[in-house]
């Protein structure tokens, strides 16, 4: 049933708007395979094509080039009511003049699938969506989370050979966000349907997914799992978009050991930089650790936040410049004050080098 | 540019149906909007097969045509500016201010719009005509003389003032009392605050609804037929003249695109420069505020002058049903059924021939124009904005104009459907279809598009989405366009009175040769009966769109 999805060098560009602006290249030379019953999530800023290709897997817009496969099944000339791709909207998009179950079997009825077994498919996905006693309800009234579960029910009751989603937590308050994320990975899980799901939320790609792509400007600038992502993000911008980051200068040096200011890692880098080469690096804020003991390097504080689970430092590092400290469990510890001179510990496995471009 | 319509193409081409459709439709404006008008415009080069200029130099010699010129534009005029500002008037206290029997009022003031086109005319004849109850019963004036400028604009601003109102309703009810709170909160008195804020928010809708009673006005028929009188020539009424009296079908069609210049000229300003600079402050929910900006005093005055309106409106009709009952208006008063009767044996199958034209005319005109503006606003083809400008074309082409035209057109091979029920029936879908256009447009640009998309995702084809999704969203525009059908199939008379025929005959003609003939009891008769069957059909088509879309009224956009 469910089959994997092949993408060869898409690419998208839309005509100007109007005479005096330029035309868009909102997807470029896209490639991409999703493994069968695969989840994988498409992140990036808005605007960096990824609701555009996921459109494009949908139906709903052209492809200027390339191609698009189910299986070996070519995708390109099939319309979007043909394509057995079924998605959860952003808006949710549920029909406003039928109540929930004939929104859920909206899909089944124009198959020629007996009523009863329709209704059984249909009675089973709301239980599947804890939406069982809610089938004769409209659709206003209903909550978020509930609309949400019925766009969810209605993609998943067609049994599709991919599912799709675009953005469909964000129009959710945090913890509702935080619940459904949960829902929809245990629910992909269990149904098993090549997923693509489109955010631009970090932790919800990183929380769902098998894999992320993280797009930006029409181009993937990197496909892994969600901890390769985090960990070693091959450019700047992933860094920078996956979490947050401390950029500092570094010299390789002895055996590919990295120096950072005073302080020489341990661990060799395991790259190929040439010794001797100046590169930037790329440290986590968690791999800081301030400690009022003797360390390799030393610093300043400038700015003191209490977040609860962590505390959150600006300290100006001698030799380096301003880097961004989360301190964890500052309750044992208490907050260390504005213009406390610190020690700075790094974790081993800290660095990792990044380039400015792709 | 090439590219893309190259592309719109090709996903056409995988959608037969749409594809059909797309077709059909582009074929039909061809031939029944844009042809006629053309055999309009070369016929008023011709004279007798060859072509000339001859025409138009009668246009500039002849007094009287210099005169219906200048008249029809100087009535379309003033009955713009008075139109607007009693629909300005009544708009701002029917919307704006917290006035008792707001409902009813509302109602009454836009009754005049589904009336047959003779009830203003024939009531300020009651009223004020030779033996008129006001002048000569009342006043006993014995040579007051109701016909000529005075008589059509007074019988013209009652029936378009609605028009105005309608509009002008939706553009003050969009202007948030919060903006004039605002300027009154930054110290400025009502009158500033009012010609500060609320007048400049709403000028291009006041201007928008001046352009609309003036083409209203411009294109009128029935007003000037029968207020104008033989020393107040007027367009529409003159190009009537022209080929039913003198059998002059170029010198016709010559007056018909004189009458047009002006009618397309302001839809044009209308349409391309107005409708963009509509200010519109969407907050998301209606407020519900009632204006500040009017003293105690200017409320209960402005207020005074709608029920002013209202009662002049339950005189007219008041008047009409005096009429239909009664012997002879003026003379005997005596109560009688014998108008009543005289419509139901000798007249009857002019009512039965109007009521199947307009049944079978209201549902395609409908529909069509709910598939039309579900086209234009959802789906990508090459020549979008020629059939979304054809479509509603028609809106601006004077009856009188589209009438001489379809004579042209279909009088001869290649097609032939002079007499035929068929052409009135053309000439009504396509005629009255742009306002079903234009409010399904309106309706479905604030309707989120993925919603279509999610039911073409589940595998709904084009054809099941608009049915099963499309339509039902957009009902309140299926409703007006479906009875905008009907009251206009009912209550039309300038362009069919060039096509019917024995065997097809109209109300509202016969409406016209009885008060041509003088029995204005029967012409208030026929006129009773228009009005009570058009609020049946109203309500029967209510129940119909209501039934249809059951669930839609639970939700709220």
């Amino acid at each position: 049933m469910s089959q994997p999805v092949k993408i060869k060098g898409l690419n998208k560009v839309f005509p100007a708007a109007d005479q005096k602006g330029s035309e868009v290249h909102a997807v470029r030379d896209v490639n991409l395979f999703v493994e069968p019953g695969e989840l994988v999530t498409l992140l990036g800023p808005s605007g960096c094509g990824k609701t555009t290709l996921l459109r494009m897997i949908a139906g709903f817009e052209e492809p200027s080039s390339g191609e698009i496969y189910f299986g070996d099944r070519l995708m390109n000339n099939v319309p979007a009511n043909g394509r057995d791709a079924t998605m959860v909207f952003q808006s949710y998009a549920i029909f406003p003049h039928l109540d929930v179950f004939d929104n859920v079997g909206f899909g089944l009825q124009l198959k020629s699938i007996s009523r009863s077994e329709t209704n059984q498919r249909i009675e089973r996905v709301l239980e599947l969506t804890g939406l069982t006693g809610m089938a004769r309800r409209a659709p206003s009234q209903l909550s978020g989370g509930q609309q949400q579960r019925v766009a969810l029910a209605r993609a998943i009751v067609m049994e599709p050979q991919v599912l799709l989603f675009d953005e469909p937590l964000s129009n959710l308050d945090a913890k509702l966000r935080d619940q459904m994320r949960v829902e929809i990975r245990d629910l992909q899980q269990r149904v098993g349907i090549t997923s693509l799901y489109v955010t631009h939320d970090q932790i919800e790609a990183m929380s769902i997914s098998d894999r992320i792509v993280v797009m930006n400007g029409g181009i993937i600038e990197q496909i892994g799992t969600p901890s390769e992502v985090y960990a070693r993000p091959a450019s700047r911008f992933v860094a920078d978009f996956v979490g947050r980051s401390n950029f500092l200068p570094a010299i390789v040096g002895d055996g590919g050991k990295l120096q950072i200011g005073a302080a020489h890692l341990d661990n060799p880098y395991p790259g190929d930089a040439a010794r001797g080469e100046r590169v930037t690096v790329l440290i986590r804020p968690e791999a800081l650790h301030l400690t009022r003991d003797v360390a390799a390097l030393r610093g300043r504080i400038l700015r003191a936040m209490f977040l609860g689970a962590t505390a959150e430092y600006l300290v100006d590092v001698e030799g380096i410049g301003e880097v961004i400290v989360d301190q964890a469990n500052p309750g044992a510890e208490g907050l260390f004050q504005v213009g406390e001179t610190m020690g700075v510990n790094l974790a081993p496995n800290a660095a990792h080098i990044v380039s400015d471009t792709v | 540019m090439k590219s893309d319509s190259r592309m719109s193409l090709r996903i056409l081409a995988r959608d037969p149906i749409l594809l059909a459709l797309v077709f059909v439709i582009f074929v039909s404006i061809a031939l029944f909007v844009v042809y006629p008008l053309v055999m309009v415009f070369l016929a008023s080069f011709q004279v007798r097969g060859d072509w000339t200029l001859d025409n138009y130099g009668l246009m500039v010699e002849r007094r009287l045509y210099r005169t219906a010129l200048w008249n029809s534009l100087s009535v379309g005029a003033v009955v713009g500016i008075l139109g607007v500002v009693i629909g300005y008037v009544a708009a701002f206290v029917l919307t704006r201010l917290d006035v008792p029997f707001r409902r009813t009022l509302h109602y009454l003031t836009i009754l005049p719009i589904i009336s047959p086109p003779f009830v203003s005319a024939v009531s300020i004849l009651f009223l004020f005509g030779f033996n008129g109850l006001i002048t000569r019963q009342m006043l006993g004036l014995q040579d007051f003389n109701i016909y000529g400028f005075h008589g059509v604009v007074w019988s013209q601003v009652f029936t378009f003032a609605p028009i105005a109102y309608l509009s002008l309703r939706g553009v003050l009810a969009s202007i948030s009392p919060t903006l004039e709170d605002a300027a009154l909160n930054m110290g400025a008195s009502r009158w500033q605050t009012f010609w500060k804020v609320t007048f400049p928010l709403s000028l291009p809708g006041v201007a928008s609804a001046f352009l609309i009673v003036f083409i209203e006005s411009m294109a009128d028929f029935g007003n000037p037929l029968v207020l104008a009188g033989a020393a107040f020539p007027m367009l529409a009424p003159q190009a009537y003249l022209e080929i039913t009296g003198s059998f002059n079908l170029s010198r016709g069609a010559t007056l018909a695109v004189i009458l047009l210049l002006p009618s397309l000229t302001a839809f044009a300003i209308q349409r391309y420069y107005l409708s963009k600079r509509q200010y519109i402050t969407v907050t998301g929910k209606p407020s519900t505020s009632t204006s500040k900006i009017v003293s105690p005093a200017m409320k209960w005055l402005l207020y005074s002058f709608v029920v002013l309106f209202g009662l002049i409106v339950v005189l007219f009709y008041g008047v009409i049903v005096v009429g239909a009952l009664t012997q002879v208006w003026g003379f005997n008063y005596t109560f009688t059924l014998d108008h009543f009767a005289y419509v139901f044996q000798v007249g009857f199958k002019t009512v039965t021939d109007t009521l199947i034209i307009a049944i079978i005319s209201t549902p395609v005109s409908g529909l069509l124009g709910m598939i039309i503006a579900f086209l234009i606003v959802r789906r990508q083809f090459p020549g979008k904005s020629a059939m979304e400008f054809g479509s509603i074309l028609s809106y601006a082409v004077p009856g009188t104009v589209v009438g001489i035209g379809y004579i042209l057109a279909f009088n001869g091979p290649p097609i032939i459907l002079t007499g035929t029920l068929i052409i009135l029936v053309l000439a009504f879908v396509f005629r009255y279809v742009p306002v079903g256009i234009q409010s399904g447009i309106a309706i479905l640009r604030q309707i989120d598009p993925s919603i279509e998309e999610a039911a073409q995702n589940l595998g709904a084809s084009t054809l099941q989405t608009f049915r099963k999704v499309t339509l039902p969203l957009i009902a309140p525009a299926f409703f007006t366009g479906l009875v905008y059908a009907f009251v206009r199939a009912m209550t039309a008379i300038s362009a069919a009175i060039f096509l019917v025929s024995a065997n097809w005959n109209l109300m509202t003609v016969q409406i016209l040769n009885q008060v041509g003939s003088g029995r204005l009891g029967v012409a208030a008769a026929y006129s009773i009966l228009v009005i009570v069957i058009v609020l049946a059909a109203i309500g029967l088509i209510g129940l119909f769109v209501g039934r249809m879309t059951r669930h839609s009224s639970m939700v709220r956009f």
